[in-house]
């Protein structure tokens, strides 16, 4: 890697660092985990730079940390290696606001794949398409995720008594 | 629930947050800069996949170990840290592929190997893995094309090479220029030569002296690595790229351009992987549903000219047991057979024929002998006469006389893997039909 390339990507990991941690948490509902998998993509990303357009760095990350976190899920296993034992500042661990641990926890109720679907698709704002590479699966699946994601979101807040969130079905 | 929706769900449940990052972006660049130098130590435990004989074969500097060092006699001294043995962990399999990926990957693979040997080299792998799926060709979705990358040892000159091999598909940018890009000309210690006595496709040579920064601290200078290129774009506007990359240090790399060319000409894009093509010699597709109507009515009129026959769009199957003949006991044959009715006005006597087919459990198994094709025609409820084809089919004349009375001939074909019959009753009448065994035979047998 030249001096020049090390310095854009320094520069890359400056700017998206913040937002693909949020990001991850959304999927994965747990702080540690999500500084694991971007600090992962993060380090993969930097043996790559040199041969990375700076526009397919994002889906490669993005990659990295939604599949890292769905395979993670799926094996009830998390690393238990800590880089860092304290929270990002400014996170609350834990208990908080009624409406925020019941968006955590109708989040947490997502199956893994629905829950990174849905993340893909309304937080990153990615197309059907985009999302479906990044979950290396069929643009099929996507719709199909996504909509069963909606309906069982749905369905809990059917059945729960959330304030503000204007939960018509 | 709308993305609207969405969009305050998450941001309730990040409940306003800013998390900031409590490692550095220096600790990702060094964790990064280590993973990269224990890459390149592989060379030096000696633990590559696929080069078993290297230690033996080669010497290998071992100032490997660090980044680049004068050698020293006396070994590991000098160095701040001792061998490294590779993280398993840096050595990561390739997305996941389909079976096709993987056929065309394995082919890839194949003619590499091939052509990198021609030219006095052998191919290990970056990993300390063993498995072989951590090496080779794969399809990246990013690039939309196949990329390899490993070593490349040449035992003669000594020297150690990184070679990548990137077969990319077409993009909307023009050839030329998107072979220039991507090989770097017009950068710094970059020559790019267009062969002019390439006739049947654009060529272009690379020579450059490029720049490797691993540690900034320690070395920031880095080290002046001799890379040569070779890019070819085909018929389909596919580029391939090969590329060889000093890896010792030594400031030397004695292979040429025009060998890389060879080397990209030798790999055989756009051809379909062997795994993938149908092999009949081992194997069998059974015909469709539609197919085998269109079978059974054909084989129907011919054997009976001047019958009344239906259409085959009018034939079609069903599980045995969603039949009325299983309700009232006729067992045509075991599990999963399916059956399908033609009825049919045979010398003005109302017939129902019909085709029964079911998979073998094991195809292949036993060849062609009386008890497996008994079994499979449920001879349990009937009267059969056993007969043997050849070697691998075996034919029972079954004959029903209490429920729905009539012959059928059913051939079982082990080496296919699928037992075929065909049979006939009456329609209005508790007799059994006209039909001759013989018929049916040629029936069953023109059912392919």
């Amino acid at each position: 890697m030249t001096p020049q390339q090390e310095r854009e990507f320094r520069e890359y990991v400056q700017a998206r660092r913040s937002g693909l941690l949020r990001t991850a948490y959304l999927m994965c509902g747990d702080w540690h985990r999500s500084e694991d998998a971007v600090q992962s993509s993060m380090i993969k990303l930097y043996r790559a730079w040199s041969k990375t357009r700076l526009d397919t760095a994002d889906a490669y990350t993005r990659r990295i940390v939604t599949n890292t976190l769905i395979d993670e899920s799926r094996r009830g296993w998390f690393r238990r290696e800590r880089s860092y034992s304290d929270l990002p500042d400014g996170i609350a661990d834990g208990t908080g606001p009624e409406e925020r641990l019941t968006a955590v926890s109708a989040l947490a109720k997502l199956p893994p794949r629905q829950r990174a679907t849905l993340v893909l698709r309304f937080w990153e704002d990615l197309t059907v398409d985009e999302t479906a590479r990044i979950m290396r699966c069929s643009t099929g699946t996507v719709k199909s995720q996504t909509a069963r994601g909606l309906q069982t979101l749905r369905d809990l807040y059917e059945k729960s008594n959330l304030a503000g969130q204007g939960a018509e079905s | 629930m709308n993305p609207d929706d969405m969009r305050g769900l998450f941001n309730e449940a990040l409940d306003g947050a800013h998390p900031v990052p409590t490692s550095s972006t220096d600790d990702i660049v060094t964790a990064g800069r280590r993973r990269a130098r224990r890459r390149r130590a592989a060379i030096g435990t000696g633990v590559i996949a696929g080069v078993a004989a290297l230690a033996a074969a080669v010497a290998i500097p071992m100032s490997l170990t660090g980044w680049p060092t004068p050698l020293d006699a006396a070994g590991w001294g000098t160095q701040e840290e001792g061998p490294v043995i590779p993280d398993t962990t840096t050595c990561e399999a390739p997305d996941e592929q389909s079976d096709e990926q993987l056929a065309t990957a394995a082919m890839y693979d194949q003619a590499l190997d091939s052509a990198i040997t021609a030219i006095g080299g052998s191919l290990g792998a970056y990993c300390g893995e063993t498995e072989p799926a951590s090496g080779g060709f794969y399809f990246d979705a990013d690039a939309n094309g196949y990329r390899y990358e490993a070593f490349a040892i040449f035992a003669d000159s000594g020297e150690h090479a990184i070679l990548r091999v990137d077969i990319l598909e077409a993009s909307e940018t023009p050839g030329a220029e998107r072979m220039e890009s991507l090989a770097g000309c017009g950068g710094p210690d970059v020559t790019c030569t267009w062969d002019e006595d390439e006739q049947t496709m654009p060529l272009l040579l690379v020579e450059e002296t490029r720049t490797l920064v691993v540690d900034a601290e320690e070395n920031p200078g880095g080290d002046q690595v001799p890379v040569q290129a070779a890019l070819i774009e085909l018929d389909d506007r596919v580029i391939v790229h090969v590329e060889l990359e000093e890896a010792l240090r030594t400031g030397t790399l004695s292979t040429t351009p025009q060998q890389l060319a060879d080397i990209a000409r030798a790999i055989p894009v756009g051809q379909e992987a062997p795994g993938l093509q149908e092999d009949s010699t081992e194997g069998y597709t059974l015909p469709d549903d539609a197919a085998l109507a269109e079978a059974l009515v054909d084989g129907i009129a011919e054997q009976f000219p001047g019958a009344t026959v239906p259409p085959a769009t009018e034939v079609e199957f069903a599980g045995q047991e969603q039949t009325e003949a299983y309700e009232e006991g006729y067992r045509y044959g075991n599990d999963n057979t399916r059956i399908a009715y033609a009825d049919a006005t045979v010398n003005e006597e109302q017939v129902r024929f019909f085709l029964q087919v079911t998979p073998l459990e094991s195809p292949g198994d036993g060849g062609a002998s009386q008890g497996p094709a008994e079994h499979y025609a449920n001879c349990d409820h009937f009267e059969c006469d056993y007969s043997q084809l050849n070697d691998s089919t075996g034919l029972v004349h079954r004959t029903s006389v209490d429920v729905r009375p009539g012959p059928t001939s059913i051939e079982h074909r082990a080496a296919d893997g699928w037992v075929v019959g065909v049979g006939a009753e009456s329609l209005g009448s508790t007799e059994p039909p006209s039909i001759d065994f013989d018929l049916l035979d040629k029936i069953v047998s023109s059912i392919r």
